[in-house]
């Protein structure tokens, strides 16, 4: 959780200071996809907090698009086709494409389509890395299981 | 214990009606000094990180740059190559417009009808790029200006030969004309560009720099045409007339385009 909130305050000063993409958008989108904990609506609303501040926008803007995002993968989530990674880079651009024709309407900026598939692209390498890293130090439920009918 | 949709649904619409009530109250100006004093913060990390990007980008943007301006290098080279032969085009047109207007200003169009030609070639004669097409025949004088220059010799239909006045072949009557009075005489070409003005007799005056006309009596040559200037005279008692050394006033390549009086 500490290297997620790290890394969203690192995505958040670059997002605001160099990148045009929504790299905050991006990693909460890669690790709940790739997570098997339940949603971090609590790590999405701070992020959206902060990511708020560094943009000069309304501090209820974000949070609340980013609880909504989170919220939404948690309910595609529970679907069985899930699995597939085009699923997953479908579901992002869908989403991230929402978020733009949002952004469109209340904040007045356009997005063009190319940075929605390099975010979507984006999308899918963290989920990947995120389900990697995570991996090596979280032994998986069933594992456990397995030792306790041992003893 | 695994959380209910229930539960989820509570615990999301808790948080959107935080995150709503947080929106409200920052468009009121509620969190302008929370917001301030993180901004502040957090200012010099952006503009560290800005900086940063900046000097990176300046270092790979020379590859970008260095295509792009090869590019615009040859583009430019191609049309400044295009730019150079419009103007020598151009330049030479102004010249051809400048030369007729000025022999115009010399020459009466209404008394000479004049046809000009480009010199295309220059050995013992001069090649003209006209020739009987353009009404050209042989004889006819060659002036530039109120100088003459020669005479056409052979005349095909694009093409004419002009024998200079420093031709052997050329000889034509000519006069001096100053103060003293008027020495008459044969002008008559040298090879090189030597003319030599011949029979004239010992009590006609004539002197170094003193101008040469044509009598303009052999019919195609026009009175009163320059032929050269006097650079010596030779003054031989033993001799029965006197001869003079006449320089032409025109370097023939200096010459672009001359003039055929074909009337």
């Amino acid at each position: 959780m500490k290297t997620l909130y790290f890394l969203l305050i690192l995505a958040a000063f670059l997002q605001s200071s160099i990148l045009p993409l929504n790299l905050c958008l991006i990693i909460l989108i890669a690790q709940n996809f790739a997570s098997e904990r339940p949603q971090s609506l609590l790590v999405a609303f701070f992020a959206g907090i902060f990511l708020s501040i560094l943009t000069a926008q309304n501090l209820g803007f974000w949070p609340l698009i980013f609880i909504a995002v989170v919220e939404i993968i948690y309910l595609v989530k529970k679907l069985p086709l899930l699995a597939n990674s085009y699923v997953i880079f479908l579901g992002s651009f869908l989403i991230l494409g929402a978020v733009s024709a949002i952004e469109k309407l209340i904040l007045k900026s356009s997005v063009s389509t190319l940075s929605l598939f390099i975010s979507s692209f984006l999308v899918i390498v963290f989920h990947f890395l995120i389900k990697f890293f995570a991996g090596r130090y979280i032994t998986s439920s069933q594992l456990k299981l397995k030792i306790n009918e041992k003893i | 214990m695994p959380q209910t949709t229930l539960d989820n649904l509570r615990v999301f619409l808790t948080f959107s009606l935080i995150c709503l009530s947080i929106a409200l109250f920052d468009n009121m100006g509620f969190f302008n000094g929370f917001k301030g004093f993180f901004q502040k913060a957090t200012g010099p990390i952006q503009y560290g990180l800005y900086k940063q990007s900046l000097k990176l980008k300046d270092q790979f943007d020379f590859i970008f740059l260095a295509k792009k301006a090869y590019e615009e290098n040859q583009s430019l080279r191609l049309k400044n190559g295009e730019l150079l032969s419009e103007n020598s085009l151009l330049k030479k047109k102004l010249e051809e417009q400048e030369t007729l207007l000025s022999q115009q200003k010399t020459l009466d169009p209404g008394k000479f009808n004049l046809v000009p030609a480009k010199i295309i070639g220059l050995s013992r004669y001069l090649y003209l790029n006209k020739g009987s097409d353009d009404g050209l025949r042989a004889n006819q004088a060659v002036l530039v200006k109120d100088n003459l220059i020669g005479v056409l010799g052979e005349v095909d239909p694009k093409r004419s030969k002009v024998i200079v006045t420093s031709d052997p072949d050329f000889k034509v009557a000519a006069y001096v004309s100053d103060r003293d009075g008027r020495a008459r005489g044969v002008l008559t070409g040298q090879f090189g560009s030597e003319i030599l003005l011949d029979k004239m007799l010992h009590q006609e005056p004539i002197k170094t720099g003193d101008l040469v006309y044509s009598e303009g009596s052999e019919g195609n040559i026009p009175r009163g045409l320059i032929l050269g200037v006097v650079s010596e005279v030779k003054n031989l008692d033993n001799q029965i007339f006197k001869q003079a050394k006449v320089k032409p006033v025109f370097n023939i390549f200096d010459l672009d385009i001359v003039f055929v009086v074909t009337n």
